[in-house]
């Protein structure tokens, strides 16, 4: 197993060379000048070409790329051409709130989606699944950011409960994780609610139910067991797009998130923090993967054989 | 065994996200400070009737004056920091850390310096500090339109520094009074170096830098040892206000619940969507004060047919309905603009509306060779819906002409570089006047030297306006200044290379128990002269 966790974390470095030059690429190819963006339209010409120079935006692709990997591998991930400031400490001050907001979310969307998903696949066509199949579906077509208005506005502003944006009390945190963790719960309830029902029609299940096995046995111990694999890769990779998809519930209540700050650097051209945030989240999902691959070891045993 | 170690895990998993967002990322001002502290009061013990709560959309991007020229930043700059001179409510100059300044030559000017002026870590403020500070200004790329003319200044004594300036720049006292030339503490500077100051600032201004946190907010506490001149409060007065935060808050209709719910007390950048309910809202105050920006024009690019032809400018221009555009698509707010430079800025010169007159239009699009009409483009940036918005109402007008018109819409990463190498035919762009001298509201956008990139994207060129914009800038009488701005401006108005549209306001709203709120063209607001009621 610890040979398996080791050979992953090594497979990730050829990944993360990879991810480096595509965005990099990605970057280099994008229309707009990063050094014109900075120092806005009023800027004399001869400044955004001194801007430019200072920057390295002048040299090759290739040079550019090399000299980006040298100082990446000495930890240096650059400075952000829009506030001065080292990427890394941008990206550190910022991740911390995104990691919680999606951490929280999925959590929540665990809470909920999973008994809801167990409950509709046990009784499945009963008022009770169709009223969770239609309120899943709209919880997926609401949008982020109408909930998370409407939820301000009911719970703030007329109701003066919670607090409209920020995180300057720990209620702060209710509604964006209700607002992000609402569309994932109906997402993981739908995926709970077949795998428990594609469980619940084996031999095994029907086995347990002629030796006299209690039914909540039989749901919890044998079937939600097996049904948890799509489940947990269903979360893991919620998760991992939570930790970078979450700018429209970071914009609405304005929460110093990571998001938000990639958005603003893509408009604004701060190619170094959009390369160094990416880096970051890739790391981070890779990560993310690998720990749901470690968790699928502890559901399945069948797994656990498989890791050499 | 397997269960105690989930928990664990579990539990270590909660415990560092309460641990990461507890944290937070709070940047401290303490570290830095070599020196003595000013003793001011902390931010963590402010009385809360003393406390004002700003919101804003988005942060400065730096606190060091030498490194951006973002209006949020120039916010912090202006508390933060003082300039040599100011400009007052009525667009005087007066002095600041200078307390007089004499010319000795067109590009020469001797400052004598305020004394006994202390910086936030106990430093007395010498010429050094001012000649290190307007050196470092001029040698910075990025707030180069402001300070760009700068060529070197010179400690003549301990209280007197000699500014020399590339050429003869008449609208220099101006420009010096922008926060971009604010005055920065040398030591501090160089102990800290550059990226550190921009987080950490040491000012002489009312208010001392207490934190920030990235992305979200940063806060200021009053500077009780402050003992030099600001506009409009006395010498030797503090501000009334001990502490303010400044949130930021992106979205406006979150901005406006900040303030309906009494969660902060300023609002600034209200959208125009908000308004109404903002000033049907009792507890609240709506300020809509205009500023030097004629936000939005019409240009073309007077290089590429037919937009070199005057006639099809003009037809343009009859053939639009400039004031339901404005009303339209700007909600009511702000006002038609009446000439190139927006009327709060000195010399602006006013010219009567462009009556739509849709025969006229006609008449010089035949004798233009081009009643059939013609397909061009107007490019408009993402982002900003009211420009969509009129982009689509002249699309509509000028079919009257028979000019069918595609709508590019662009963001400014890709608008910019385009509209300077002249890949549009028409554009709606605008220009701020952010220093409030003429100088820098003409000269950029309609001098030919300045084609493209420079500021000029409607590749406009007139010898004649050429020559008065020269003299605008370099002559030291400002009568015959604003006598060739004078003439210049009607120039422009008759080779129309741009139709001025709308000229804007900053939207501020406060709580009604906030008093003397001042809030500025430049998007600046003087918030040491805020008081709760």
């Amino acid at each position: 197993m610890y040979k398996y966790i080791l050979k992953r974390l090594l497979m990730m470095i050829p990944i993360i060379i990879g991810v480096t030059f595509i965005i990099f690429s990605m970057n280099y190819i994008t229309p707009g000048d990063p050094a014109l963006l900075a120092l806005g339209e009023a800027a004399p010409p001869e400044a955004v070409e001194a801007l430019r120079e200072e920057m390295g935006l002048n040299r090759p692709f290739l040079v550019q790329y090399a000299y980006y990997m040298i100082n990446l591998l000495q930890g240096d991930l650059g400075l952000s051409s829009v506030t001065h400031r080292s990427v890394f400490l941008e990206i550190s001050d910022r991740f911390p709130t995104t990691l919680a907001l999606a951490f929280y979310g999925t959590i929540l969307s665990v809470l909920i989606g999973v008994p809801l998903g167990i409950i509709s696949a046990t009784k499945q066509y009963s008022i009770f699944d169709s009223a969770a199949t239609a309120a899943g579906l709209l919880a997926v077509s609401i949008p982020n950011f109408w909930l998370g208005l409407m939820l301000i506005i009911t719970f703030s502003l007329n109701l003066g409960w919670l607090p409209p944006s920020g995180l300057d009390h720990p209620l702060g945190w209710i509604l964006p994780i209700i607002t992000l963790g609402t569309g994932s719960a109906a997402l993981v309830m739908r995926i709970t609610r077949s795998s428990m029902l594609e469980v619940i029609r084996q031999d095994y299940i029907r086995t347990a139910r002629a030796k006299g096995q209690k039914e909540s046995i039989i749901i919890w111990k044998h079937a939600f067991r097996n049904a948890l694999i799509p489940v947990v890769t269903a979360v893991g990779l919620d998760f991992g797009f939570l930790l970078g998809g979450a700018v429209l519930t970071e914009t609405i209540y304005a929460l110093p998130g990571l998001g938000r700050f990639m958005v603003d650097s893509i408009r604004t051209r701060d190619f170094m923090v959009v390369q160094g945030g990416v880096l970051f989240l890739a790391i981070a999902f890779s990560l993310v993967n690998l720990a749901v691959d470690i968790l699928y070891a502890y559901i399945d045993p069948r797994i656990k054989s498989q890791y050499k | 065994m397997k269960k105690v170690v989930v928990v664990l895990l579990v539990a270590a998993v909660l415990g560092s996200m309460f641990l990461f967002t507890g944290c937070g990322n709070d940047q401290d001002v303490t570290p830095p400070a070599s020196g003595t502290t000013d003793g001011g009061t902390d931010a963590g013990t402010a009385n809360d009737d003393a406390h004002l709560i700003v919101v804003q959309p988005m942060m400065p991007n730096s606190f060091d004056p030498s490194l951006t020229n973002d209006v949020p930043s120039a916010r912090a700059h202006a508390l933060i920091y003082q300039t040599l001179v100011y400009q007052d409510h009525n667009r005087n100059i007066i002095p600041g850390l200078a307390t007089s300044w004499e010319f000795l030559d067109a590009q020469t000017v001797v400052f004598t310096l305020r004394e006994g002026v202390r910086f936030h870590n106990g430093n007395i403020l010498t010429a050094d500090d001012v000649a290190f500070s307007l050196n470092r200004a001029g040698e910075s790329s990025h707030i180069a339109a402001i300070t760009g003319f700068i060529s070197e200044a010179v400690v003549l004594s301990d209280h007197e520094v000699k500014l020399i300036t590339e050429e003869p720049f008449a609208p220099l006292l101006n420009h010096l009074a922008h926060s971009a030339a604010s005055i920065v503490n040398r030591e501090e500077v160089e102990r800290i170096g550059d990226e550190a100051h921009g987080q950490h600032p040491i000012g002489t201004g009312p208010f001392r830098f207490h934190s920030f946190t990235a992305g979200d907010r940063y806060e200021l506490v009053r500077f009780d040892d402050f003992n030099s001149v600001v506009p409009g409060m006395a010498e030797g007065a503090l501000p009334v206000i001990e502490h303010i935060t400044f949130r930021v808050v992106p979205e406006a209709a979150i901005r406006t619940i900040e303030l309906e719910t009494g969660a902060a007390h300023i609002l600034i950048d209200a959208a125009a969507s908000e308004v109404a309910r903002i000033v049907e809202h009792n507890d609240l105050i709506m300020y809509e004060i205009p500023n030097f920006a004629v936000n939005t024009w019409l240009g073309f690019n007077t290089q590429r047919a037919p937009f070199d032809d005057i006639r099809v400018r003009q037809a343009i221009a009859y053939a639009i309905d400039i004031p339901t555009i404005v009303d339209v698509a700007w909600a009511g707010l702000g006002s038609v603009a009446q000439g190139p430079l927006p009327t709060t800025v000195r010399g602006a010169v006013t010219f009567p509306p462009i009556e739509q007159n849709i025969a006229r239009a006609r008449e010089l699009m035949a004798e233009a060779g081009l009643e059939d009409g013609f397909s061009t483009d107007i490019w408009v940036n993402e982002g900003n819906a009211m420009r969509a918005d009129a982009a689509v109402m002249i699309q509509a007008q000028l079919r009257a002409l028979n000019i069918e018109t595609q709508i590019n819409i662009y963001e400014w990463g890709v608008l910019l570089p385009a509209t300077a190498a002249g890949e549009h035919g028409m554009s709606l762009m605008g220009w701020t006047t952010v220093t409030g001298d003429p100088d820098y509201g003409l000269y950029p956008v309609y001098h030919s030297s300045n084609w493209g990139e420079g500021g000029n994207r409607n590749f406009y060129r007139n010898p004649r306006v050429d020559e008065l914009l020269i003299i605008g800038r370099t002559s030291p009488d400002d009568a015959v200044r604003m006598e060739a701005y004078r003439e210049a401006q009607e120039l422009i108005m008759a080779d129309l290379p741009l139709i001025p549209l709308w000229q804007a306001s900053e939207l501020y709203a406060t709580r009604d128990n906030v008093g003397g709120f001042i809030g500025l063209p430049t998007g600046i607001i003087n918030l040491w002269m805020v008081y709760f009621e």
